[in-house]
């Protein structure tokens, strides 16, 4: 096992043994943390294996030291990958921000006191990415039909355009969407659901 | 101390990934009191070895991780080779432990001509085993802190003095007894396999026979063993019970086994097995008695923890090698 003094060592990649001391030491509660932000133990575990996989398959000596860095990192942006597109399915994600102290505690634990973004805002900062790369005008009408529901009648009404070309910007800010957040399959209207991002 | 104990569990509780949202914000609050909790909490996480509930899903979990980055380590064949190999390297080691001992006996032997007692020690400090091949051919496995001394002439005069824990695999040979001589009795066998358990801290005297038959001396009290029967000399009783001998010697092959053992003889031999000073500030859980089984690859901690939450004590990383038990 992984003793206290031992945090400045290396263990060679090839090492089965110590793999396992690392995997039973971390997994419960980076496991635990995932399940907190993406929902479900099966992708939870999944994004933990990763993440373990991901260190091994690109060193051949991890280091301790900064091993426990890389993996939450890993599992974090994972996890924030997984909301992604969730939010491109227009899952209800209003439960990340409710993991404050959580964040703190791991912040604490994996980062050493260094700082630490929220997922909420991580999350938060991806979509205004998104958003600030639209036209003035997509951006607007997009806005208007997920922040504030209109329908893209209305829309048309309000704006006093034509209602081929709403349809025509609202596709245009999907498209971006799904490009970014890399999912072909959600139809997005998540804004409707998680409207404190925007 | 209420809220160090409760910080603790704590602890483990988000070291197993199971915190309960109040507990959490509980765990929050205490990291935020000072930068010295976070140092401890960091401290204390090294030390806490994960409790896993659903040891099937995450036993899966490891061995899907490890068929994808393991997978030239699979080949049946190899492990076999490296099986046979090391077995090979074990049976070297044990010759030239055979050998060193001979020619130490036999160097001893021609400087003090004059002197025929000369005396062979083989001694297994604390923390460590050992294992020897007497000039007969006998096995021998040390455990920690025990000390065998034989003569020069052991050859035609059998005798082995024990201090401390030893097993034997003895040679047979009809003409010569074979004798381990312990500080409250002597066992004489001519070609078996036996522990016997002699520290002088336990209070008691063991020997388990596993194979053959073997003959416990004690001034002119005579007393015979058959295999799986266990004998102790306690208080100057002899007590005879039959046992599951594996349990017994186990610690030969790096486990530790304990059957019905009291918590302060099981805090003795953890301290013995892995070189640490554990004290005790609990009497009440010295005469529990309990049962086990652990591997030497698990540390003091993780074996320390187990227990905690099998008996319900806490305990405290104090410094080098020491630990509290409260």
């Amino acid at each position: 096992m992984i003793q206290n003094q031992g945090k400045n060592r290396t263990i060679s990649a090839t090492d089965e043994k110590a793999f396992d001391g690392l995997f039973r030491q971390y997994f419960p509660r980076l496991e635990a943390y995932a399940r907190k932000f993406v929902l479900d133990a099966n992708v939870a575990q999944d994004i933990v294996q990763e993440a373990f996989i991901s260190i091994w398959e690109k060193e051949t000596t991890i280091q301790l030291n900064t091993f426990e860095n890389f993996l939450f990192i890993s599992v974090r942006n994972a996890c924030i990958n997984y909301l992604k597109k969730q939010v491109v399915e227009q899952k209800k994600l209003e439960h990340i921000k409710e993991n404050l102290w959580v964040e703190e505690i791991y912040r604490i634990d994996f980062l050493k006191d260094a700082p630490l973004k929220l997922i909420a805002d991580e999350l938060q900062d991806e979509i205004d990415k998104v958003m600030s790369d639209l036209p003035p005008r997509c951006k607007e009408v997009f806005k208007l039909s997920r922040e504030e529901g209109l329908k893209n009648r209305e829309i048309a009404e309000r704006l006093g355009i034509n209602i081929k070309n709403v349809e025509r910007h609202i596709s245009t800010a999907l498209q971006k969407f799904r490009a970014k957040f890399g999912n072909e399959l959600g139809v997005l209207v998540f804004f409707a659901l998680f409207p404190s991002l925007l | 101390m209420e809220k160090g104990n409760s910080i603790n569990i704590l602890i483990q509780k988000y070291s197993n990934g199971t915190l309960k949202p109040a507990e959490e914000e509980q765990l929050y609050l205490w990291l935020n009191e000072s930068a010295l909790n976070r140092d401890l909490f960091r401290e204390r996480l090294n030390e806490t070895v994960p409790e896993v509930k659903d040891q099937v899903r995450f036993n899966s979990a490891l061995a899907k991780t490890k068929s994808r980055l393991f997978k030239e380590q699979k080949s049946s064949r190899k492990i076999q080779f490296k099986g046979k190999f090391r077995r090979w390297i074990e049976l070297a080691a044990v010759l030239v432990l055979g050998i060193l001992i001979k020619v130490s006996v036999d160097y001893f032997g021609a400087a003090n001509l004059d002197n025929e007692n000369q005396l062979c020690k083989i001694a297994a400090p604390i923390g460590q085993k050992s294992q020897v091949m007497l000039p007969d051919g006998s096995k021998v496995w040390l455990n920690s802190e025990s000390v065998i001394e034989f003569n020069n002439n052991f050859a035609s005069n059998r005798v082995v003095k024990l201090e401390g824990e030893a097993y034997f695999e003895v040679e047979k040979d009809k003409d010569h007894a074979f004798q381990v001589q312990t500080k409250s009795y002597n066992v004489v066998v001519h070609g078996t396999r036996f522990n016997v358990m002699a520290y002088d801290d336990l209070g008691y005297t063991q020997t388990t026979l596993v194979e053959g038959s073997v003959e416990i001396q004690r001034g002119k009290q005579q007393l015979f063993l058959e295999p799986g029967e266990q004998i102790n000399l306690q208080n100057g009783q002899f007590i005879e019970r039959k046992v599951n001998t594996d349990i017994a010697i186990a610690w030969k092959d790096n486990k530790f086994r304990f059957d019905s053992v009291k918590f302060s003889e099981l805090i003795r031999r953890l301290e013995r097995w892995y070189d640490v000073d554990i004290e005790i500030s609990n009497s009440a859980l010295l005469e529990q008695e309990f049962s086990g089984v652990f591997k030497n690859d698990e540390t003091i901690f993780q074996v320390l923890t187990a227990l905690k939450y099998y008996v319900g004590f806490e305990y405290k990383h104090e410094g080098f090698r020491k630990i509290t038990i409260k």
